[in-house]
């Protein structure tokens, strides 16, 4: 022990020699230091993501409130999903706002934000999993859809739905706090070091009491991310629409190739979207107690981010893979195209007439010419 | 039509290739391994310890140095040294201090 101890003369410590130290030791991570780029690229990529997923959702909305009165079973789903994907690119500006800002929203939005991304990934990927057992009720069970699809049964199973995305987000509510990093014990001989550490940003991160419930909290809340977030709504869907695809290959109609190729797309979409950021999730979750390099956490981090913007962009392709591949959907969607076209006649006048408005007219005649193509949707 | 939307995917495809450089803003300075070499007491200011309650992953004993600091393993005898020379150097600082005023 004696050894250790040393008078505390402050030239004590220049004699040693610092270039035979500097080897092999290790030291904390560093941020990484391409934030220009983070700041100049992230920003529009994630804009595009936001503007997409608002209008196309928006859309899906709007049309269901003013058009479409007489609902069925899939049209409850579709409306859900759309008002789950709707939050969730709401969302997302002030997120990303936030994580460039150093959270300077502060405590409640950090709460807020984090506890309702989690509802709306739950929700939203909940529901894709409702629309497949319903499509599979419908089309595989024909005998028990009378009795299993109706309207009430559709609002209850919604109403749950929720009401387990809610439950599902308590701890990411519960457990995201607003601090500043610093960390829990500091010991220093001058003062002056003290404040080198002590940075004045703030994140939106876990914190916990007990070092036992941070070790378990730290596994168990991405692992249930991805058993009822991914995997769950993956086995219902890769079930339900393979016995749809058996289905529709025997039967005699014209427009099945039609159906298989949504059925596909639908699949391939959700596919492609989520399980590259779910299995680096999975990597993340397995090597979370691992000691790794910095280079390795970095790599790990930035696969991170790339397939996480991959599945936000899922939000923007459920109107188009569900909706507006629908042709009742379409339909009715062309009309309030149309009325719009005619408030537009009635209330501006031709000289105001901007393009826009112009070329949504002429677009509209032309698929209202074209809507001869007539027969049954996929989404029924 | 068809070019349009062709166009459209691809800047997006580039945009999201362009991110793969986008590091997520790393919320907080971690140790993520330990140092093997054996530190002498006499150069270390002082010692921070990062533990997994927040947003670090691993337990560590953070030393600093002048101008650096360096990750321990806070299982090992020898940090358990470190940290308490350094503790008793601390205690005999702040009397030092208390003497004086």
């Amino acid at each position: 022990m004696d050894n250790f101890q040393e008078d505390t003369s402050n030239q004590s410590y220049l004699d040693y020699n610092d270039t035979d130290f500097d080897y092999d030791l290790i030291g904390p991570c560093s941020p990484q230091n391409n934030h220009s780029v983070q700041l100049v690229v992230g920003p529009y990529v994630h804009s595009i993501i936001c503007i997409l997923g608002l209008v196309g959702n928006s859309l899906v909305i709007v049309t269901y409130a003013l058009y479409k009165r007489t609902k069925s079973m899939t049209d409850v789903y579709l409306l859900n999903v759309a008002v789950a994907d709707l939050l969730f690119v709401a969302s997302l500006p002030f997120i990303v706002y936030n994580e460039l800002s150093a959270w300077s929203m502060g405590p409640v939005a950090c709460k807020l934000l984090r506890g309702s991304y989690s509802v709306n990934l739950y929700s939203g990927m909940l529901l894709l999993a409702c629309i497949s057992t319903d499509r599979y009720v419908a089309i595989v069970q024909v005998r028990r859809s009378f009795r299993l699809r109706s309207l009430a049964y559709s609002r209850l199973i919604c109403a749950a739905v929720w009401a387990l995305a809610g439950l599902l987000s308590l701890p990411s509510f519960y457990f995201y706090s607003w601090y500043q990093p610093s960390h829990s014990r500091d010991a220093f001989i001058d003062e002056k070091h003290s404040n080198s550490t002590a940075g004045a940003e703030y994140v939106c991160e876990f914190r916990f009491r007990y070092t036992t419930e941070a070790h378990t909290t730290k596994v168990a809340l991405p692992s249930m991310q991805l058993a009822v977030g991914f995997f769950l709504p993956l086995l219902v869907m890769v079930f339900c629409y393979s016995a749809i695809v058996g289905k529709l290959l025997r039967a005699r109609n014209f427009q099945r190739h039609k159906a298989v190729r949504v059925v596909l797309a639908v699949v391939a979409v959700f596919v492609v979207c989520q399980l590259p950021y779910n299995l680096t999730l999975l990597y993340d979750t397995a090597s979370m107690f691992r000691l790794q390099s910095c280079e390795g956490a970095d790599v790990l981090q930035a696969a991170k981010t790339v397939t996480q913007t991959l599945a936000y962009l899922h939000c923007c392709l459920n109107p188009v893979l569900y909706a507006f591949v629908g042709v009742k959907f379409r339909n009715h969607f062309r009309r309030i195209v149309q009325d719009l076209c005619c408030l537009g006649k009635r209330y501006i006048r031709p000289r105001r007439f901007s393009r826009v408005t112009s070329e949504i007219y002429v677009s509209s005649r032309r698929s209202v010419d074209g809507s001869s193509e007539n027969g049954s949707s996929f989404t029924m | 039509m068809a070019s349009g939307k062709v166009c459209f995917l691809a800047t997006l495809c580039s945009l999201l290739i362009l991110s793969t450089f986008i590091g997520d803003a790393q919320s907080a300075r971690c140790c993520l391994g330990y140092t093997n070499r054996r530190l002498p007491c006499k150069p270390l200011l002082g010692y921070t310890i990062q533990n997994i309650n927040r947003s670090c992953d691993i337990p560590t004993v953070i030393f600093h140095l002048r101008g650096r600091f360096v990750c321990a393993d806070p299982s090992s005898i020898h940090t358990q040294r470190l940290t308490k020379c350094l503790d008793a150097r601390l205690e005999r600082n702040n009397r030092i201090t208390a003497n004086r005023t």
